[in-house]
């Protein structure tokens, strides 16, 4: 089944009163089935924030659809679009976005919470994800006691928690030392493989790469090539090496964590 | 460069940054100037304008409170301005300042701004109290309007008190800045919050020291209250300021543990927020909140008395103009006269009402007057009191409201003409019914069938005519008074008396008073309100950043709309209605002082305009801010 599907999606930046545009994406197509670990790579510029916001319905496209789940969010209202958001798509950011008013509990809640869901079926939920993420222990802790690859793993499981048909992250390892990188890739894995989750995931790291099953890539707006995971890591992450040396040998703007 | 010199450059280059502390400085010092050059207005030491001398120990009460609200104001003002410039003060010391001649020159600049404020202020103060008094004395039509005053001992008062003010303060910040290190300075930004946390202590503090405030305030006679009025106030202020730190707090945490009201919607976002905002503001608050006990007391306590004096002024005064006809030849003055001039001076009248009366002699002496139980009930339905009813031989005793030393009581025997009759005399009315001539200084009303038997026996040269004109608004009555007055000579008080002569000056003191009031409360109002505005924008940085977030996750426009309402709300009713429950208690004091008026329906009125006000100051903050924060 499809989840997630972009047909020729368009992009152009213009100002007004002025002839100047910019063509961020060009007939991007994309299309994702259920259970699938899509990597998105490219480099800086190429269009792949672009695609990531209007896949997160966050921007909206010049030309172009998108269907998610059989839904089409740009044909909805604000109001809608924001519950469609809410109930259908998982976030995760390169810098967590947690709110440090509440604890690393409170913020895994919040899209239940605003879900109306009963206090004790919030509770199950949230012990269930953590336990799954690995941050069982740092529940009641304050987001600045924890650190960065745990906070990514709490922003991992607030994007989870109201099981979402997908979830979209934003070169989530960007703020991360290679260990931590490591733990919420795995974390990130292991949620693919044993709550079959659907992951959609922009990023500059091939380590981070690595990990997906499949990766697009990406240049001057326009797809480049793709490539399939086999058995091997070690061997993926080499061949995503060699693809980003054909993309345009930029190798110097990526900052590999070797694995 | 000299050291001095890079510090006036430094202050000159960023004025924009200095200008909100500087003009809440300015504030602060124009404010209490003005209260000081009331205070020391030789007129008001003096007693020449009573009322303002009777109000004076209140003002030196709210001296005091400026003073303390001064304080917090500017202390506030200050750390919220150095704030800002902390990543300058750790580039100044990356660069090799040493923390001496950061303090230096913190203290450098306080200094020229602080006595820069002083002296602009009190000029300030000096020219808005010279307006203040001209548009006084225009609005009430005085004849000497209040003098234009430079009191000295309001302007050292001011000069030397927010000197040693500034002084302590710009002690505590270069306290502050002399601590910092440089990698705090720096990122001083980007230090994540911590959570507000709150002392049992000091929460069961708050609540003993409010208790203690509201319960003198309630318990004590007006002894108690004169001598424990400074305690109250206190108690009542520190109370404040520990309930917002920390009861507000504990509030919170309590909240957060009522699982089923915290994890419901947007609450979760609301109270934990909350817990911050409040924890960042809860100087302001306690401030705003002091501010509106301020403003609700002082301008509910100055309408009382005005009320009262009014009130007061119309018992004693039944009539704004009277005359007594008593069938001389060469009249001075008709009715006719008094209708003429109030027609040139546009006094419109309300009614008018002529009664005639009968003198009589007790032990041979004139006495008062006799009037009849339907003329007396006629004049009283036109004053809105209850009819009485007098059974034949019997007499109810009415005051004239000037203190007399012929006392009658029980049996009278009075002479009316030649006749002597007998009166029993079987009450007694506190309120005038008529003007106090001293013909008419005592009015027994009688039945009217006795009456009419004796006004047989009486020449009709000695019965008595008196005539009360009542104006729609007598407190303008003054220049129609004097022109009277003027036609009918100054020596005239036996048959022609105005309302105003007797009670306008001490109305217009009371008045004068009444605005003096009114507009420090609004000047008050202004700054409680401004305080929270300016708060709010500072935060809208931070705000913006969560909203942006919450919006990418999926939460509607329409409730970050209730998110951010809920949230203005509370910071701009939550001091407010701590202010009200604070000025609630100080009217009950009020109420014990002043034992016999009602002080309820006036407070009642103070409080709905205050909210209303308070509510239009609140939609414009939030469509400000919803403005500048969520573009749409």
């Amino acid at each position: 089944m499809k989840v997630l599907e972009a047909d020729r999606l368009t992009k152009i930046y213009s100002t007004k009163g002025s002839s100047l545009s910019y063509h961020a994406l060009e007939d991007f197509s994309i299309s994702v089935e259920n259970g699938e670990f899509v990597g998105i790579m490219g480099p800086s510029g190429s269009g792949k924030t672009t695609l990531l916001n209007l896949l997160a319905t966050i921007d909206k496209p010049t030309s172009g659809r998108v269907k998610i789940n059989g839904t089409e969010p740009y044909q909805l209202k604000n109001e809608e679009l924001a519950l469609f958001r809410r109930r259908e798509l998982g976030f995760v950011f390169q810098d967590f976005n947690l709110l440090d008013t509440m604890s690393i509990k409170d913020n895994i809640l919040l899209p239940l919470v605003l879900e109306n869901i009963p206090v004790r079926e919030l509770e199950e939920r949230v012990l269930e994800v953590a336990h799954l993420l690995g941050i069982e222990s740092i529940l009641s802790k304050r987001t600045y006691e924890v650190s960065g690859g745990q906070q990514q793993r709490a922003a991992i499981a607030r994007a989870m928690i109201h099981r979402p048909a997908i979830l979209l992250a934003d070169e989530l390892t960007g703020n991360l030392d290679s260990k931590s990188a490591k733990s919420v890739m795995e974390s990130l894995v292991r949620l693919n493989v044993e709550r079959e989750a659907t992951i959609l995931m922009v990023t500059h790291d091939p380590f981070a790469a690595s990990f997906c099953k499949r990766i697009l890539f990406i240049k001057d707006g326009h797809f480049f090539s793709e490539i399939r995971r086999g058995e091997n890591r070690q061997a993926f992450f080499q061949k995503i090496l060699d693809s980003l040396s054909v993309l345009g040998g930029d190798l110097h703007e990526i900052s590999p964590t070797y694995p | 460069m000299k050291f001095l010199q890079l510090t006036l450059k430094n202050l000159q280059g960023n004025w924009h940054r200095y200008i909100a502390f500087y003009l809440s400085s300015l504030f602060s010092v124009m404010m209490f100037y003005i209260y000081a050059a009331i205070i020391y207005h030789p007129d008001v030491i003096n007693g020449q304008f009573r009322a303002a001398y009777f109000v004076r120990p209140g003002m030196i009460a709210a001296e005091y409170i400026v003073f303390i609200f001064s304080f917090f104001f500017i202390l506030y003002s200050c750390s919220a301005f150095l704030k800002t410039r902390k990543k300058e003060f750790g580039l100044l010391t990356l660069f090799g300042f040493t923390k001496r001649q950061l303090v230096k020159m913190v203290f450098i600049e306080n200094m020229v701004i602080s006595i820069s404020a002083i002296i602009v202020g009190i000029l300030l103060g000096a020219v808005f109290s010279k307006l203040f008094f001209m548009a006084l004395s225009n609005l009430l039509n005085v004849d000497s309007p209040i003098r234009f005053m430079l009191p000295l001992q309001a302007v050292l008062l001011t000069f030397f008190g927010f000197l040693l003010l500034f002084g302590i303060i710009t002690i505590v910040m270069a306290f502050r800045v002399g601590k910092s290190e440089i990698i705090d300075l720096i990122r001083e930004a980007r230090k994540p919050k911590k959570p507000p946390v709150y002392s049992r202590w000091l929460v069961a503090l708050a609540v003993l020291s409010l208790g203690t405030g509201y319960g003198m305030a309630a318990i004590l006679d007006i002894a108690g209250l004169i001598n424990g009025l400074i305690t109250i106030v206190l108690v009542t202020t520190l109370g404040t300021y520990f309930f917002f730190t920390q009861g507000s707090i504990a509030f919170l945490g309590w909240l957060t543990k009522r699982k089923k009201l915290y994890y419901r919607n947007i609450s979760m976002v609301v109270i934990s927020q909350m817990g911050f905002k409040i924890k960042d503001n809860a100087r302001t608050l306690f401030s705003v909140a002091i501010i509106s006990a301020i403003i609700l007391t002082a301008i509910g306590s100055v309408s009382l008395l005005f009320d009262d004096l009014k009130a007061g002024s119309s018992v004693l005064v039944p009539h704004s103009f009277a005359y007594l006809d008593d069938r001389r030849e060469n009249k001075a003055l008709v009715p006719d006269q008094i209708r003429g001039v109030l027609e040139k001076e546009q006094l419109s009248i309300n009614y008018e009402a002529q009664v005639e009366m009968l003198p009589f002699q007790v032990n041979g002496n004139n006495f008062g007057v006799l009037m009849k139980e339907s003329d007396y009930n006629h004049l009283a339905k036109l004053k809105e009191r209850t009819p009485i009813e007098v059974i034949s031989g019997q007499s109810i005793l009415v005051n004239s409201g000037r203190p007399s030393d012929n006392k009658l009581e029980g049996n009278i025997q009075l002479q009316i003409g030649n006749q002597t009759e007998q009166l029993m005399l079987t009450g007694k009315i506190e309120e005038a019914i008529i003007a106090p001539f001293k013909q008419t200084e005592q009015v027994l009303v009688v039945n009217d069938k006795d009456y009419q038997k004796w006004l047989q026996t009486i020449p009709e040269k000695n019965i008595l005519v008196y005539h009360g004109i009542e104006v729609d608004d007598w407190m303008k009555s003054g220049a129609a008074a004097t022109l009277l007055k003027e036609q009918v000579g100054n020596e005239s008080t036996e048959f022609f008396l105005t309302r105003y002569e007797i009670a306008g000056e001490y109305m217009q003191i009371s008045a004068l008073t009444f605005f003096v009031g009114f507009l420090i409360c609004i000047l008050f109002f202004l700054a409680a309100g401004s305080l929270l505005y300016f708060r709010l924008f500072t935060e809208l940085q931070e705000d913006r950043q969560q909203y942006n977030m919450l919006s990418k996750i999926g939460v509607s426009a329409k409730e970050i709309n209730r998110i951010v309402r809920r949230q203005i709300a509370f910071i701009f009713y939550a001091p407010c209605i701590v202010g009200i429950i604070h000025a609630v208690f100080a009217f009950i004091a009020i109420g014990t002082v002043l034992s016999d008026t009602s002080v309820w329906g006036t407070f009642l009125l103070v409080i709905g305009i205050f909210l209303g006000l308070q509510t239009i100051y609140y939609l414009i903050a939030k469509h400000t801010y919803k403005k500048v924060l969520l573009p749409e």
